[in-house]
């Protein structure tokens, strides 16, 4: 065992917790109302009543940020979550009985990985539309190919060990030999690439909603927030500055947990 | 005296613990000798061989004397060493293929050594002097492998290209650490032959570290025996031979000594029958309108086990041993002739005991997975009659004849099995990492029998397993064989286990 | 030779894959594009004339091969919100400012990541290594939009070494296009470079325990000779790969990135048309940049297989 502590861990646990915390706070209570518009705080600048500021309608930032939070943890863990089961299984199958079944899903596989993430979510939007459910839609749909990938290789690095064809000499079904034989060694490499497509979901998210393109209000949402701000710099830094520091916190966290991980063995 | 090694300690620092892995060892070696280092993995003898290349990894600390030359080199500083290293004291390593950078011809790399320590010889000198190498180490086409990268090579000719290297600046003292241990049997002893010879007529002295006394005794005069950490023995290797005088030297050599089997009659029924057996597989036409080819792994194999036979299949790599039994275990299909077997579901005891468990799962898991997986109702009636599964739950009646087997039959079958293969049953809760090799080995032999098979086949089992620890598998398994009367198919490339362990043997042949 | 032969007869098979699925979902999938032109009230008999005069009532694979001859030549039909503009000028004329951005923004990440690299691979200190991770993990959450706004802020606003929304296409002035491009170009390879310095870290950290490493450390070379003649190259092999997926992040990036400094690119052109609905300019993009994603894998598979000797099946 060793005995240095595993400090990545520690700490992207303590800031993701913090960040779901915040999220989760949001959905009954929020220092202020999120849509409640106000001609006096236009532009208020941070202080103690707004540590954030305010916005163009005179709308508390911290709060709109804490709703923001929510709806990215929302789109980002669904996301992933859709494009893990997916992928794993078809990866799982297609490095399981390799052959031409393999070489046809790989193929459609490496042609969607070489793709820009943002582009086939874009393409999927533009005829999907926007809002939330299409986003998660699209962003899983684009999780899929590497999840795939990285289930597939797994399975060709576990299938041609002994102890699988051991359990084949104990009569164990293919589908037994799949997910009770292989699976449990393989998912610890699997969830290690959730948290970087958690990531990936982050950032693809907000550059959706930063074009205009992802969630729509009345939902807050980080990207959009930069994006409304972009045009007010000059008077107001801060409207930009803290949803950005916020996207980049929460990645963060979440790289440090996967650190963590990583380093444990 | 070339080298004189005075009280030698290695410590491993880490951050948690220190550990000690060479703990004060002396000896010294005449100019033009042979010594032999043996000891099993863990005794040290890696860790020494590290310290005298003078690669030890930066968390060891040492301290100690080498002196080499009339010079001490622990104090050395690492430029200082570097004059020394490749050119007086030159080093071969026990995988050829990894020991290569994959990126560069290999003739460059065999450059490299003679560029570093000369900078004034031209390229054509120093490709002249390496192609002159390679013929002395009896490389074939030398201008070829000059221009070859190592994976276009065999391991046999990847190892000549390491040793060529090593001689090329004509080091006093080459240490070669498990230089044939990667290798096939028949390019074992090429390669020991041709270190020989370099001794022979260069007058180069070596040291040769080695977990195989066999090796040793091929090669050297003088050997040390290394356990835990100390030399337990040293001295001329007849002499150790014929009078080994730790307790541990005498188990290493009564392992490679064991007497022969003698062998039974048999008049016992067939356990496995096979008949005029050609084993061959085809290869897919490379191009467009190209035949297909068969290529053949053996041809016309006839042999039996008996029922309480244990018959040994021995041959060189390439011969078709792992085909047959994957054959027999029907993993192989393309052969012709008849594979008759008593049992419906042979099973199989691996070489590679670490690879053969579930890394994800527990003990107790593992050996009750094939009893879950059993659906057949003559083979469930089978297995209870073979584990004596009534008695095992003291009288009480199993649920009912045709039902799969519950899990207290199970664990019952099973705590019942490691009691067969000397374990304790708090392994049951242990994953297979948690387990030495020799531990890990008894599972894999208790998981081929737990489903009532009592013909198995046994790859190579011990092959892998330090030798005390491969002598007390062989002896398990003929306990099995005489306790519950298993027939077994012997598959080894080591004739001494093979004497000791079989009835009678089938030799394979490689195909021409 | 049968590698890459491989590798082609993949680029020819992803090509066309491409240009169905691309096919498929702006021509067929929506709404007739009839109808998109003629508004939702049109009575039947004008879309049908329409849909004569348009070829949409040809048989679809027929129509798919017109399209495809169409496209080769670089015929994407009309725009519908810039009527009477043909596709291809429109986006003629934003593809060279993208291919420069794109390819600043790729030097970028080469000369910058490669060195740093090197340097964050040598450092044995805990704190050196902690200090490189931290910064790392930072620099790659940051969305390039996000970093695109605070440069825009401090260079733009407050130092003024640039005027947003003042820029000049590389046909008009090449060096005052660049000094303008610098800037998005930065913001789009930043989190980039912390992934290739990662990625290049752990590539060469993996390599210094290889054993040729120990061989070549017993031949007697010195430290650098090990590093430079040895690890680095071995460390670079899997680092190509990997630049062929940054090299289609990089376009990802610029489409988003545009859009902050008000880069006349294919990116902005892109997002506008998703929004108006505009087909057959979306079609077009998106199969442009399809096209020279797929062709940049398959010049980094080629390239691989030079470098690596192993790889020739």
């Amino acid at each position: 065992m060793k005995k240095n502590r595993n400090y990545s861990l520690i700490i992207g646990l303590v800031i993701t917790g913090i960040m779901l915390a915040l999220a989760l706070t949001a959905l009954f209570w929020t220092p202020y109302s999120t849509t409640g518009m106000s001609l006096t705080l236009k532009f208020a600048p941070p202080s103690w009543a707004h540590p954030f500021g305010c916005d163009n309608y005179g709308r508390d930032i911290l709060s709109r940020v804490m709703q923001g939070i929510g709806t990215t943890f929302l789109v980002s863990a669904s996301t992933v979550i859709f494009g893990m089961i997916v992928g794993s299984v078809i990866g799982f199958f297609a490095g399981y009985f390799g052959g031409w079944f393999d070489e046809v899903i790989m193929r459609i596989n490496d042609v969607l990985n070489a793709f820009p993430s943002i582009l086939l979510a874009l393409v999927f939007v533009s005829f999907l539309g926007s809002g939330l459910m299409n986003i998660i839609l699209a962003l899983g749909i684009l999780f899929i190919p590497s999840f795939a990938r990285i289930a597939r290789s797994e399975m060709l690095r576990l299938k041609g060990l002994q102890f699988v064809q051991s359990a084949r000499l104990s009569k164990a079904g293919t589908c037994r030999i799949i997910f009770a034989h292989i699976m449990p060694n393989a998912y610890i490499g699997i969830l290690a690439s959730a948290a970087v497509g958690f990531n990936n979901a982050v950032i693809a998210e907000a550059g959706l909603s930063f074009l205009g393109l992802g969630v729509q209000p009345p939902n807050a949402s980080l990207g959009r927030m930069i994006d409304e701000a972009g045009s007010f710099l000059m008077q107001a830094p801060w409207y930009a500055i803290f949803p950005g520091v916020t996207i980049i916190i929460l990645v963060l966290g979440v790289a440090l947990i996967s650190d963590g991980v990583n380093r444990m063995d | 005296m070339l080298l004189q090694v005075n009280d030698l300690k290695v410590e491993y620092h880490t951050k948690t613990k220190i550990s000690y892995a060479v703990k004060g060892v002396s000896f010294s070696m005449e100019k033009g000798d042979i010594l032999g280092i043996v000891g099993e993995s863990g005794s040290g003898k890696s860790t020494m061989g590290l310290a005298l290349m003078m690669q030890l990894p930066q968390t060891a600390k040492f301290t100690g004397s080498v002196i080499f030359k009339d010079r001490d080199l622990v104090p050395l500083t690492f430029d200082e060493l570097r004059k020394i290293k490749g050119c007086e004291i030159s080093t071969v390593f026990q995988e050829p293929m990894t020991s290569l950078n994959p990126l560069v011809r290999v003739g460059k790399q065999v450059e490299e050594i003679l560029k570093i320590h000369d900078k004034t010889l031209t390229k054509e000198v120093r490709k002249d002097k390496v192609l002159r190498m390679f013929r002395n180490v009896e490389l074939q086409n030398p201008e070829e492998v000059y221009r070859k990268y190592p994976h276009e090579l065999s391991g046999g000719m990847q190892q000549r290209v390491m040793i060529a290297m090593a001689l090329m600046n004509h080091p006093d003292l080459l240490i070669a650490d498990e230089p044939t241990t990667a290798l096939d049997a028949d390019v074992q002893t090429q390669i020991l032959e041709l270190l020989k010879s370099i001794n022979e007529r260069y007058g180069t002295s070596i040291i040769l570290i080695s977990h195989d006394l066999r090796v040793i005794q091929k090669l050297c005069r003088k050997t040390l025996v290394m356990y835990q950490g100390l030399i337990v023995e040293q001295g001329d290797v007849e002499q150790i031979f014929e009078h080994p005088e730790h307790e541990y030297t005498k188990s290493l050599i009564s392992a490679l000594t064991k007497g022969e089997k003698e062998s039974e009659e048999y008049d016992n029924e067939a356990m496995l029958q096979v008949r005029d057996l050609t084993l061959f597989y085809d290869i897919k036409p490379e191009k467009l309108g190209q035949k297909k080819t068969r290529k053949y792994i053996c041809r016309d194999m006839n042999f039996t086990v008996h029922e309480g036979e244990i018959v040994g299949l021995v041959g060189p790599s390439g011969s078709g041993k792992s085909s047959i039994s994957r054959a027999i275990l029907g993993l192989h299909k393309d052969y012709t002739g008849e594979i008759l077997l008593k049992e419906p579901n042979p099973q199989m005891i691996f070489q590679d005991s670490a690879s053969s468990l579930n890394p994800g799962r527990k003990i107790g898991w593992i050996l009750e997975e094939p009893l879950r997986n059993l659906r057949d109702e003559k083979q469930l009636k089978r297995v209870r009659l073979v584990s004596r599964v009534k008695e095992l739950l003291g009288g009480e009646e199993p649920p009912s004849e045709g039902a799969r087997l519950s899990r207290k039959e199970r664990r019952a079958i099973v705590r019942d099995i490691l009691k067969h293969v000397e374990l304790p049953e708090e392994f049951l809760g242990r994953y297979p990492d948690e387990l030495s090799g020799g531990q890990k080995q008894r599972v894999n032999i208790a998981l081929a029998l737990i489903a009532g098979s009592r013909f198995v086949i046994a790859d190579e089992p011990v092959s892998a397993l330090d030798v005390t620890i491969q002598g007390q598998i062989l002896e398990l398994l003929l306990n099995l064989q005489r306790e519950l009367n298993l027939s077994m198919l012997f598959i080894s490339h080591d004739k001494a286990v093979v004497d000791r362990m079989c009835d009678k043997v089938v030799q394979l042949e490689p195909l021409k | 030779m049968r590698y890459i032969g491989k590798k082609f007869l993949t680029l020819i098979i992803a090509l066309l894959l491409i240009s169905i699925v691309v096919f498929l979902a702006f021509s067929i999938l929506p709404a007739d594009a009839s109808i998109a032109k003629l508004g939702q009230n049109a009575t039947p008999e004008r879309i049908a004339a329409l849909r004569a005069e348009m070829g949409l009532d040809r048989p679809v694979l027929v129509q798919y091969w017109s399209w495809l001859t169409g496209a080769v030549r670089g015929d994407f039909g009309t725009s519908y919100q810039y009527t009477g503009t043909g596709v291809a000028s429109l986006v003629g004329g934003r593809l060279g400012t993208s291919a420069v951005l794109s390819l600043i923004s790729l030097v970028m990440v080469v000369v910058i990541s490669i060195p740093v690299g090197i340097f964050g691979a040598k450092r044995r200190s805990v704190a050196g290594r902690a200090a490189m991770t931290t910064l790392v993990h930072i620099t790659m959450g940051v969305p390039s939009f996000f970093l695109g706004i605070l440069i825009t802020y401090l260079f733009s606003l407050v130092l003024k070494w640039f005027t947003i929304g003042k820029y000049v296409s590389p046909a008009e002035d090449l060096s005052a296009s660049i000094s303008y491009l610098v800037f998005p170009a930065i913001a789009i390879s930043l989190p980039k470079i912390a992934m290739t310095v990662k990625f290049l870290v752990s590539s060469i950290r993996a390599e210094l325990h290889k054993d040729y490493v120990r061989t070549a450390y017993a031949k007697g070379c010195s430290r650098n000779g090990v590093f430079y003649g040895h690890v680095l190259k071995n460390s670079l092999v899997p680092v190509i790969t990997f630049l062929g997926i940054i090299i289609a992040e990089i376009v990802a990036g610029s489409i988003v990135v545009e859009k902050v400094f008000s880069v006349p690119g294919i990116g902005l052109l892109l997002v506008t048309a998703i929004s108006n609905r505009d087909y057959p300019v979306v079609e077009a993009v998106v199969l442009l940049i399809a096209v020279v994603v797929i062709v940049i894998n398959f010049l980094v598979d080629v390239i691989y297989q030079i470098i690596d000797p192993r790889v020739k099946l």
